[in-house]
């Protein structure tokens, strides 16, 4: 089989439509920029506030579109996402220990800079992305096949564990803290700087250029694990490898953003209702689809209460709740 | 050759093969029969390299299969399992197209291999169907034309290349069974080397070089078609209340039930 990507049907409409969302998201907002003639405010705006607070959305958007597309291949499940199975919550967990506990450490957390601050916060969501992976994997394998009942079970099982660990970080935070934890909790893009910008795109960009290259092997994981084998794959290897980076996006992802549901569920599955199932195709066409619906849902957070803003995980998950009832609905009259 | 020694497999203590020897010559059809739960799919599974065995050893061209690196392995024998489920709505070209992972082919010379492999087993007009959307005999189908391509990638000598089919008539129709039992004879004649499990005695006499019949994690019966005309066997393992007579065209040994 050809092993290259396949970008073709995905690159033209992909692109126009992130073009498009990406013009909104810099051009409006609760401050109305002085088109066309931009004063050093309006610059100020565009450049250090909209600009780094896009580049967030189209990041996490597509980091968390294309695990989910991986995590989807993987389980050998259109269910799988990763905030369904709890994997940004356990993450969630090991930020928000974070938050809590280290401005507890008095001036020592102070002389930490921004850039080392987001790498610490990245280092623990991938931390605690990897266990419950690790933990998922463990609980929903059934001889050798992963069953849909198990998986989701386990995720709510992971998802309540981690509900009431973050729970009981709200009590020992004091009322500062509590507001920066519920705030991230819920998904925000907000306040994005471009130190935080940086560090992201260095962890996360190597990350899905290593995943895209994954597309064809993944195809060959969706015959199952055995049949892979038998075609010369080495499945242990990959499988290892792949848990480690998807537990590496969506930490990445929940350490800059929280927690930012169905993005991962909804990107692929309607990226293989429109262009098929074959992975080559389907990888960068989420990549961009996943960082244009994220882009669009930040907009219509800033949008839609101005002055205010909702947390943008807010947004995803009330477009994704139904979607995922409908998925639910199709899967068990087993036309999925 | 392919060839497991002394095999011996358990699950959970329960012995599944005890001291199997068994062999697959190039060029050769060889039918694997035997009882539900004789060892059938695990012996497959042992000579795939797939399932390690607890004691003896499988070769492939006097090689230990375990020492064989992957890619070479999915080069030189394909595996044709029961029912492969795909959840995802790939295409019927998309599956077949996975045969060819193993190697590097480039499109021109890809294309038209898949195109007649799909031809082959009489799926043309099927081939941008989903994959979801077929029968389980077509699916079946599908996953053939898939092994097919993964052995004929390169060159048209077949010799050295072996397949292992799990049951592969279980969903077809008769004319589709017959289809893939000459589709196999003439494999075979071009060097291929076949293990088939098959659950009818009378098709596996009918077309196999040779028999292996299993009983309980033991073999049985090895020899080929003809001689099982000498050997009471299959009416002892089955005990079923047959008669048995032979093929008219053929002489080979044919069972009927005794009403």
């Amino acid at each position: 089989m050809n092993s290259t990507l396949s970008l073709r049907p995905t690159l033209g409409p992909g692109l126009l439509l992130l073009a498009f969302i990406s013009a909104l998201a810099l051009s409006q907002g609760a401050y109305t920029l002085s088109w066309p003639h931009l004063s050093a405010a309006d610059w100020q705006i565009l450049l250090n506030v909209r600009l780094p607070r896009l580049a967030l959305a189209l990041l996490v958007g597509a980091g968390l579109a294309v695990a989910g597309s991986v995590m989807q291949a993987l389980f050998r499940n259109p269910l799988a996402d990763p905030g369904l199975l709890g994997i940004a919550a356990g993450a969630s967990v090991a930020v928000g220990l974070l938050i809590v506990v280290l401005p507890q450490l008095g001036s020592v957390s102070q002389q930490i800079p921004l850039w080392a601050q987001a790498y610490l916060h990245s280092l623990l969501a991938f931390v605690g992305a990897l266990v419950t992976c690790w933990l998922i994997f463990r609980l929903a394998q059934r001889r050798g096949q992963v069953s849909v009942l198990h998986l989701l079970l386990a995720g709510i099982a992971i998802n309540a564990l981690a509900g009431a660990a973050t729970g009981l970080l709200t009590y020992l935070s004091n009322d500062e803290q509590l507001r920066a934890l519920t705030f991230w909790a819920m998904g925000n893009l907000g306040g994005a700087r471009w130190q935080q910008v940086a560090v992201l795109a260095t962890l996360l960009l190597p990350t899905l250029a290593y995943l895209l290259r994954q597309s064809a092997r993944l195809n060959l994981l969706l015959l199952g694990e055995e049949e892979a084998r038998y075609l010369g794959l080495d499945v242990e290897r990959l499988k290892t490898r792949l848990i480690a980076a998807c537990a590496l996006c969506v930490g990445l992802c929940v350490a800059f953003s929280g927690l930012i549901g169905f993005i991962g569920l909804m990107v692929p599955h309607l990226i293989r209702l429109l262009f098929g199932a074959d992975n080559r195709i389907v990888l960068p066409g989420a990549t961009l689809l996943g960082a244009a619906l994220l882009a669009g849902a930040d907009t219509l957070a800033r949008l839609l209460v101005i002055p205010a803003e909702l947390p943008v995980g807010l947004v995803t998950s009330l477009l994704g709740g139904p979607f995922f009832l409908w998925l639910l609905f199709k899967s068990m009259r087993g036309t999925l | 050759m392919l060839e497991a020694e002394g095999l011996c497999v358990s699950h959970r203590d329960r012995p599944l093969l005890w001291e199997v020897d068994a062999r697959i010559l190039p060029g050769e059809l060889l039918m694997l029969l035997g009882p539900n739960g004789a060892g059938k799919s695990t012996l497959l599974k042992a000579l795939a390299g797939e399932r390690r065995p607890d004691r003896g050893e499988v070769r492939l061209e006097r090689h230990r299969i375990r020492d064989w690196p992957f890619l070479e392995l999915a080069r030189r024998r394909a595996v044709l399992t029961q029912q492969v489920q795909i959840p995802f709505a790939l295409s019927v070209t998309e599956v077949v197209e996975l045969g060819l992972t193993p190697w590097q082919l480039h499109a021109p010379r890809a294309h038209p291999l898949v195109e007649s492999q799909l031809e082959r087993v009489g799926l043309t007009a099927l081939r941008n169907r989903s994959y979801l959307q077929l029968s389980g005999g077509e699916q079946q189908r599908v996953q053939l034309a898939r092994v097919l391509v993964q052995l004929q990638a390169d060159e048209d000598d077949l010799h050295g290349r072996y397949l292992l089919l799990d049951e592969p008539l279980a969903a077809l129709d008769l004319h589709h069974q017959q289809a893939v039992l000459r589709l196999l004879r003439g494999l075979s004649a071009r060097g291929l080397g076949i293990l088939c499990v098959i659950h009818d005695v009378n098709l596996a006499a009918l077309y196999g070089d040779r028999v292996l019949l299993l009983e309980q994690g033991r073999v049985r019966f090895d020899g080929t078609t003809a001689q099982l005309h000498h050997s009471r066997q299959v009416e002892n393992i089955y005990d079923a209340d047959l008669i048995r007579l032979s093929h008219p065209e053929t002489a080979l040994p044919q069972w009927q039930f005794r009403r």
